[in-house]
């Protein structure tokens, strides 16, 4: 089968990148012809692996932006009226604001006038095969622009209760045209499924990239925890709650990975609860199996999430996880008291106390932990990238051959 | 997997650093000493580039834990020509009867027995003020260099420029 996988930015470190690699990755190997376009590009190469076969190609070059601009020497001749108006239209649709994608969508600010007139020219001289798109705001443009004749299907990273009203308005009207749409968990699922009742709702959870992971011993007193640093990870809130864990556990550090916008804040946090010898802002690593194999257990302090893929592969070190019961991803994955602790959204006190039950203890570490790997086992790759294949083939048939250019 | 390393030599390894309250108190073990319990141990702030060292004796401890605290003014350059730019200090556990040698002798203060690389930008600490005499506001941080040894720099209040401190 012939898959185009649509990216904002395919060149970024996020959750939905990771899975989406995650699957073309598989499903190349199963012998699919996979494409995988990303909206932008700064960079050469990808943060994260990508199998040789699959074709990674993007819509705007941003390098070559850079280049061009290095390149104005005295010897380029002056470009000519075309191209004079070509470049000042192009700079002011990048001015504007989206006219397609709604103010709520969370990425919104990328997609500027000229962002949206490129992706509809692309979705206009796509002629064959399925296309997967992976935010709203792609999704609203696949619903609206690429040929209909299509297997177009949808996938939503997020859970549904995040997307703002303006947000949900446009899923509610433009998923229809989707041949399916794919969803995370279960509980999302049911959302999905109210709101879009004549439109097929699947639910297929991400798979971690490999169950084949070195297990942690839990005797090292690391706690872990990792994301973007921004809000929506909540780490603005942990850093508060470790401060009764270190008065408690002196001896255990919180280690949390990740970089983004809210850094020196989350620093000013650290120095205003006095947490600079128990608290580490790790930055980004590209050895997060090795530091996973290293901690005791996991923390996930998210304000939301869609499924929080770096809690299942936490899991697959044997870690066992506390999390808050945020929407969605947590209850689909961790039974309380069995492979983790959950504990109420956004309630720090409950967070703390759950760090120090699991800090106090190894032997329920370690029985945890055991039950958390044979939970991940839900998730591998194996388990879940067929789900993908048998949709995917489903849906072609029902419209007839896949691979031959749409009518 | 543990984190954490043998010492192949001896050398005085961190365990917290506090700079809080007008001081900087560090707190750490000497490891892969003979007999660092019965050791008189001294700390040393050797002024980098510079020949001053201030040494300040330690309380024979049990086992191999050091526990000292300096207050701030004492990170102030005695000379005032040389609080308009930057100082560093280095900080060096010495055995009392070689606290008169020099810092080949010494234990070097650091951090080098645990898996965390680079320290420098992941442990990082509050930087705290103190006002001299003549009225001169400087900046007081404790850092991780980049081989994971500790010092504390004292620089010019960001805010004031060198000389013309606000009365």
């Amino acid at each position: 089968m012939r898959i185009r996988y649509l990216l904002l930015n395919a060149f970024g470190t996020g959750g939905t990148i990771r899975t989406v690699f995650n699957q073309a990755n598989t499903l190349v190997g199963r012998g699919n012809d996979i494409e995988i376009v990303s909206v932008v590009r700064h960079r050469e190469a990808p943060v994260f692996p990508l199998d040789d076969r699959v074709r990674l190609t993007s819509i705007i070059d941003e390098r070559a932006d850079a280049r061009g601009d290095a390149r104005g020497d005295d010897n380029e001749p002056a470009p000519g009226l075309v191209a004079r108006y070509r470049s000042w239209d192009t700079t002011r649709l990048k001015a504007k604001p989206g006219a397609v994608v709604p103010a709520g969508e969370f990425g919104a600010e990328y997609f500027t006038r000229y962002v949206e007139r490129e992706v509809i020219r692309y979705l206009k001289g796509v002629r064959d095969g399925i296309l997967v798109s992976t935010r709203p705001a792609l999704n609203i443009l696949v619903a609206r622009y690429a040929d209909p004749g299509l297997v177009r299907v949808a996938q939503e990273h997020m859970n549904l209760g995040t997307h703002r009203k303006d947000v949900q308005q446009a899923i509610a009207r433009y998923y229809p045209r989707f041949d399916a749409v794919a969803v995370l968990t279960h509980r999302d699922r049911a959302d999905y499924e109210k709101l879009l009742p004549r439109t097929r709702v699947v639910r297929i959870p991400n798979a971690v990239h490999s169950l084949d992971q070195v297990p942690s011993d839990h005797g090292n007193k690391i706690a872990l925890a990792a994301g973007r640093l921004i809000p929506q990870k909540g780490f603005d809130m942990l850093i508060p709650a470790y401060k009764q864990v270190a008065e408690r556990h002196p001896d255990w550090q919180l280690r949390i990975f990740g970089t983004g916008k809210k850094k020196a804040e989350l620093r000013a946090l650290i120095e205003e609860h006095h947490l600079y010898n128990h608290v580490f802002l790790m930055g980004h690593t590209d050895q997060m199996d090795d530091e996973l194999a290293k901690a005791s257990f996991y923390i996930l302090s998210s304000r939301f999430e869609g499924l929080p893929m770096v809690v299942i592969e936490a899991m697959t070190h044997a870690l066992p996880v506390v999390s808050f019961d945020c929407p969605t991803g947590p209850a689909d994955v961790i039974t309380d008291g069995k492979d983790g602790i959950l504990v109420p959204p956004k309630d720090t006190d409950a967070l703390a106390e759950a760090i120090c039950t699991m800090m106090a203890d190894r032997g329920l570490r370690a029985g945890m932990g055991a039950a958390a790997l044979e939970t991940a086992r839900g998730y591998a790759p194996s388990v879940v990238h067929p789900m993908w294949e048998e949709l995917y083939a489903e849906l072609a048939a029902a419209r007839g051959a896949v691979g031959q250019p749409a009518s | 997997m543990s984190v954490q390393s043998r010492a192949e030599t001896p050398l005085a390894e961190v365990a917290e650093v506090w700079p809080r309250d007008g001081h900087i108190r560090v707190v750490g073990d000497v490891h892969g000493h003979p007999d660092p319990a019965s050791t008189r141990w001294l700390l040393v702030l050797a002024l980098r580039d510079h020949d001053t060292r201030l040494r300040y004796p330690l309380e024979t401890g049990s086992a191999a834990r050091f526990d000292a605290t300096v207050p701030l003014a004492d990170f102030v350059p005695a000379d005032p020509a040389a609080r308009a730019a930057e100082v560093k200090w280095d900080l060096y556990l010495a055995p009392e009867d070689t606290a008169d040698l020099g810092t080949a002798h010494w234990l070097r203060v650091g951090r080098q027995l645990d898996d965390i690389r680079g320290k420098k930008k992941i442990m990082v600490f509050p930087v705290q003020y103190v006002r001299t005499d003549d009225g001169t506001a400087l900046a007081v941080q404790p850092f991780y260099t980049i081989k994971d040894n500790l010092s504390v720099e004292c620089a010019p209040h960001p805010s004031e420029s060198s000389g013309q401190a606000t009365p």
